[in-house]
């Protein structure tokens, strides 16, 4: 497994997605969901993220609906996911100190 | 179904077909099919469209394709797959859908096009390394870049279109080189400083255009003047006494039957140029129980504001003995003139008239050389 440094945006909201495994363009609504309509991805995106995770072992994939692929995380991909979680909630509370100064 | 063709911008001018593409939609032209140089288009109801284009990656195993799985994404979001040439895939999606832009981060929009740039670095090297094979092989057929810059000029006087076109053709492609690499670089460099591309790019691509295909018809239209000049040379046997400023065997004393050279016959083609008139002659002469005589003439009549002198190093440098240097030699009637000694070549000028001969009558004497060009400034007397 690589080693893991900062995740981007759409490779974090991609894993939140596959917790419930989809096809493509079912992610997307999805991570449109998760973002509260915030994150619009785009299909170059997410097919290049997707693509690069999937080598990377991340996530895998799992059948075919049509010219649909569907994907899952896999365990490798849910603790990059669970790592990642960790550090982000580090730096928000590394922040609070930001609403004490503000008072 | 009405269609049209109309030419599209470059393959690296991503921006610019976006454009190009969506722009033909509103006036009612429908993208159906790309090609090497032009697009199809259907006639439809104008509408507003947005066109974007996708760049496969070209690694294996779908080569130059887009995954299906990718394309059905996609269509899934709204945008229609209409065509795709090379590497460059077309989507369209109308202007007020919701489908998403392709990237919402310019970065990873650059990853894709490192397999085009790659394309366009490999399309290149190859060019410059048959370019390279065949400079090689004309440098060796011709004997040296003296002698290889000596025949472009020597086409130059007899058939300048072609020279033109040549230059032209080796010009536009340059060119296309040149801004589609600094197109692509620049696109490149952008996206990865996270400027999104600009799907509408005002006026750029018009200069590409112009020069691209301008230089590239004006280079067929120098072709077809070649051509046109091809079918106006007058090719005939030799004539019994010359009608151009040449000699015939006869007046250097072969008074013998015309034959066969190794399936060549006697004959005399005339050309005529902005440049010049040109002739180009060779003749065959057996006589009962002695050696034949072969004569091959290149006269020039130049344009008279060209100078031949300027001109006589270009035709030395066509000799058959290259090892032998010519030497000049004082010819009454002419203005001057070198032989190769105890060669079998001459070069002669007077006025706007220029000849190289070579005369093989298998003595190789100098004196026969000073025989033949005395009768050249006998019959040049009447050109003065």
């Amino acid at each position: 497994m690589p080693e893991q440094g900062p995740m981007t945006e759409a490779m974090y909201y991609i894993l939140l997605a596959l917790l419930k495994p989809g096809h493509g363009y079912g992610m997307m609504q999805r991570i449109r969901e998760l973002s509260g309509g915030r994150l619009v991805m785009g299909p170059g995106t997410l097919y290049g993220v997707l693509n690069r995770m999937n080598k990377d072992g991340w996530i895998a994939f799992t059948g075919e609906e049509g010219r649909r692929k569907n994907y899952a995380i896999t365990d490798a991909g849910r603790d990059a996911l669970l790592a990642e979680y960790k550090r982000l909630k580090r730096l928000v509370a590394d922040g609070t100190v930001l609403e004490e100064e503000q008072g | 179904m009405k269609y049209r063709w109309k030419l599209h911008p470059s393959d690296y001018a991503l921006g610019e077909n976006e454009k190009f593409y969506g722009d033909m939609e509103a006036k009612g032209w429908r993208l159906v099919k790309r090609g090497e140089y032009r697009s199809k288009f259907e006639r439809v109801e104008p509408s507003r469209t947005r066109y974007r284009v996708e760049v496969a990656g070209a690694s294996l195993p779908d080569g130059p394709a887009l995954p299906e799985e990718q394309i059905a994404v996609y269509e899934d979001c709204g945008w229609e797959y209409v065509t795709s040439r090379g590497l460059s895939h077309y989507f369209r999606a109308p202007e007020d859908s919701d489908a998403p832009e392709f990237y919402a981060d310019p970065r990873q929009q650059a990853e894709t096009l490192k397999g085009l740039r790659r394309r366009l670095l490999v399309g290149t090297l190859i060019s410059l390394g048959l370019f390279a094979a065949l400079l090689a092989m004309i440098l060796t057929i011709s004997g040296g870049a003296v002698e290889l810059t000596a025949g472009v000029r020597r086409y130059w006087l007899v058939a300048p279109g072609l020279v033109v076109f040549y230059c032209l053709l080796l010009a536009s492609g340059i060119a296309a080189d040149t801004i589609d690499r600094w197109q692509i670089g620049r696109t490149y460099r952008r996206l990865k400083q996270g400027v999104p591309l600009d799907h509408a790019p005002k006026g750029r691509g018009r200069v590409r255009f112009a020069l691209v295909h301008g230089l590239r018809w004006a280079s067929y239209l120098f072709l077809a003047l070649t051509a046109l000049q091809l079918v106006t040379v007058q090719h005939g046997p030799m004539p019994t006494q010359p009608d151009g400023p040449y000699i015939v065997l006869s007046d250097v004393g072969w008074t013998g039957e015309r034959t066969d050279f190794m399936g060549n016959t006697s004959r005399r083609d005339c050309t005529r140029t902005f440049l010049s008139e040109y002739w180009d002659t060779r003749e065959y002469v057996e006589n009962p129980g002695h050696v034949a005589a072969t004569i091959y003439q290149d006269v020039y009549r130049l344009a008279p504001w060209m100078d031949p002198m300027d001109w006589v190093d270009c035709v030395m440098a066509d000799r058959i003995q290259r090892s032998h240097e010519y030497i000049p030699m004082d010819i009454e009637g002419l203005d001057a003139a070198w032989v190769v000694e105890g060669g079998t070549e001459a070069v002669a000028v007077k006025g706007q008239l220029m000849a190289h001969i070579t005369y093989l009558d298998g003595e190789y004497k100098t004196s026969a050389l000073q025989g033949v060009l005395e009768a050249l400034a006998g019959r040049w007397s009447a050109y003065s």
